[in-house]
């Protein structure tokens, strides 16, 4: 019993033991390989999206250790996308709309913007009638027009832009409605240099490009 | 999904297998003709420069997107700032790339757009082969010389200048006319660090952030340059998702890939530079469209002018900023930056000329956007319908 026991231990410890051992030690070389190596794509947890993909080793661009992203982050690159943000801090503070960020947390960049999973379109990987949690009664009789209405078209068919109402709102369509296709003045800002002086000065480095000293 | 086969990293090894490619014109001349001779003629000093500096890995690729030195191009720029031409520019013949063609006998490409005429192309190694090819001892130092020429575009090291007299004075003669040196600002101001006095031969982008900080910052933003922010290797064509020029796929993006820097003429940097890489239908039809012909009339002038459309009027766009007599134009070097909403671009490019429902007709119709809109829209979105009739009753309550 006790030698057929013996032999049947060893035979489990090598059959089980060792290969889970082996398995720990090959997974720790191969992540801190890849760590070292800077082949950081292992560590990622699914598909980038198109905006991040090109930095998407660089791990620390968005993350501090395991900590949630911040909007703070985001902020670093998105500064311009945000100028004019039409559901930002000012709207919720006002106790009409306050009660709404129950309904998403409409306040947090991640909660509509995750990264590393599936995208419908702008980063959002929402499903696209997010517009919904807030906004079901337009489609349901409060705005005439838009009865009847899909509840995934506001921002996919590109009729409205979440964070920046400036050039798709109805006043700025109103304002601009009948237009000619070529606007009477065809002007893009113009781009002028002045001159210091009106021929070059001498060029003030030579023999250094040639690998000679000055 | 990614724990086993990503490991082996797609890209480094995709950018290892692409800059074989490239070199590989002559490798494979190599394997071919083992016995031609072809290669030597080539490599007197010149090509030897031209080829390590060309593909060595620390060079900046803009050298590809450099424009040519031809004399039409010099008179032009010189008139433009009535400046009487340097006596040597006519006198001396240089050694530029467009010339080497003609010696070879290979067809000129197109002044403006470097990539049409590759530097080691196997047919240009091939017609220069038959000309010297019973020289036996050439025969037999022939692919010790081609090996040191690979050798070298391998291994140039990363503090060898790789400058000879015939880019110096090309430089120099682009910079006489440019902006730049109408500014005073001379070799040194870009070419010698600023707190050390040290020489530098290659500026990199710090050193055009000291003055362009604004563009600098912007094109950090951006596809282009944000991998330069986030402290990664350049952006390369090959790490692309969309189409690229294949013989593009290993030039690194900073400032110096779209923009002369001796020159300082952002015509180029406006148009060429982008088809240098970008070979998607819609970059491709650009030269089919309504806005390219207004661009031509813009060819002979330092910078794109203020009536014409180029690729960077739409995706790098200008706007103004300051008041008063203190208004002056900056470029939004984000290249993201109006793609995505697609209203972005229609408020802040095309509206510049055309009027509001146009712009949005065109712009939501996917096959005119591929065309790059080389015809007026057959699209009209309801959304105007909507609006006009809700301003209408709006307008009906009001009289009421």
């Amino acid at each position: 019993m006790a030698l057929r026991g013996e032999t049947l231990k060893w035979r489990s410890l090598f059959s089980l033991k060792t290969a889970i051992a082996v398995v720990c030690i090959a997974l720790v070389g191969w992540f801190g390989a890849a760590f070292a190596l800077d082949h950081k794509q292992v560590f990622l947890p699914g598909e980038t999206s198109v905006g991040h993909y090109l930095f998407e080793t660089s791990c620390a661009s968005c993350h501090e250790g395991f900590k949630p992203v911040s909007n703070e982050t985001c902020m670093r690159c998105h500064e311009a996308e945000m100028a004019e943000d039409k559901h930002g801090a000012a709207k919720f503070r006002d106790p009409r709309w306050a009660g709404e960020l129950a309904k998403i947390e409409a306040l947090t960049c991640t909660t509509c913007h995750n990264e590393h999973v599936h995208m419908f379109g702008r980063g959002v990987h929402l499903q696209p009638d997010l517009c919904m949690n807030c906004h079901q009664g337009i489609i349901e009789g409060d705005l005439k027009s838009h009865d009847g209405f899909a509840a995934d078209g506001c921002w996919t068919a590109g009729c409205h832009n979440y964070h920046d109402h400036r050039s798709i709102s109805t006043g700025f369509l109103i304002e601009n409605l009948d237009q000619p296709p070529m606007l009477p003045v065809q002007q893009l800002p113009d781009r002028t240099l002045p001159a210091k002086v009106e021929t070059a000065p001498a060029p003030d480095l030579r023999q250094e490009f040639l690998g000679g000293g000055a | 999904m990614m724990f086993g086969f990503s490991f082996v990293g797609k890209e480094p090894h995709r950018l290892r297998h692409l800059s074989f490619v490239r070199r590989g014109s002559s490798t494979e001349f190599s394997e071919e003709q083992p016995l031609s001779t072809g290669a030597v003629p080539l490599l007197t000093k010149e090509r030897l420069g031209e080829v390590s500096t060309e593909f060595s890995i620390e060079q900046p690729p803009s050298t590809g997107a450099v424009p040519l030195l031809s004399k039409e191009r010099l008179g032009e720029v010189s008139t433009e700032f009535s400046i009487e031409q340097p006596p040597s520019t006519g006198a001396v013949p240089l050694l530029t790339k467009e010339r080497l063609g003609e010696v070879s006998g290979f067809p000129k490409g197109q002044p403006s757009s470097a990539r049409s005429v590759p530097l080691l192309s196997k047919e240009r190694l091939g017609e220069v082969s038959s000309s010297n090819y019973r020289q036996s001892w050439v025969r037999a130092i022939a692919p010790l010389l081609l090996a040191l020429c690979l050798l070298m575009s391998w291994a140039t090291p990363a503090h060898a200048n790789g400058i000879d007299q015939t880019h110096l004075d090309e430089a120099t003669q682009l910079w006489q006319t440019s902006a730049h040196a109408l500014n005073e600002i001379n070799c040194s101001s870009c070419h010698e660090a600023s707190d050390t006095n040290e020489f530098v031969a290659r500026p990199g982008i710090e050193s055009c952030q000291t003055c362009h900080q604004q563009d600098v910052d912007t094109f950090l933003l951006g596809q282009h340059g944000i991998r330069l922010l986030e402290g990664d290797p350049p952006l390369t064509p090959a790490m692309a998702r969309l189409p690229m020029q294949p013989d593009a796929m290993t030039l690194q993006m900073t400032c110096n890939s779209c923009h002369d820097v001796h020159s300082v003429n952002t015509v180029q940097a406006a148009v060429d530079s982008c088809l240098t890489c970008h070979s998607d239908t819609h970059s491709l039809n650009y030269e089919n469209s309504r806005h390219a012909e207004l661009f031509a009339a813009d060819r002979t002038l330092p910078r794109p002018s203020a009536t014409s459309v180029s690729c960077a009027t739409c995706h790098l766009p200008r706007h103004q900023t300051g008041t008063g007599d203190n208004v002056f134009t900056l470029v939004n070097h984000n290249n993201t930056y109006t793609l995505l909403p697609r209203d972005r671009m229609v408020k802040d490019v095309c509206m510049n000329c055309h009027g509001m429902e146009y712009s949005y007709n065109s712009i939501f119709d996917d096959d005119l956007v591929e065309a790059n809109f080389d015809a007026p829209p057959s699209l009209a979105l309801e959304t105007f319908d909507l609006v006009r009739a809700f301003e209408e009753r709006r307008t009906d309550q009001g009289d009421g």
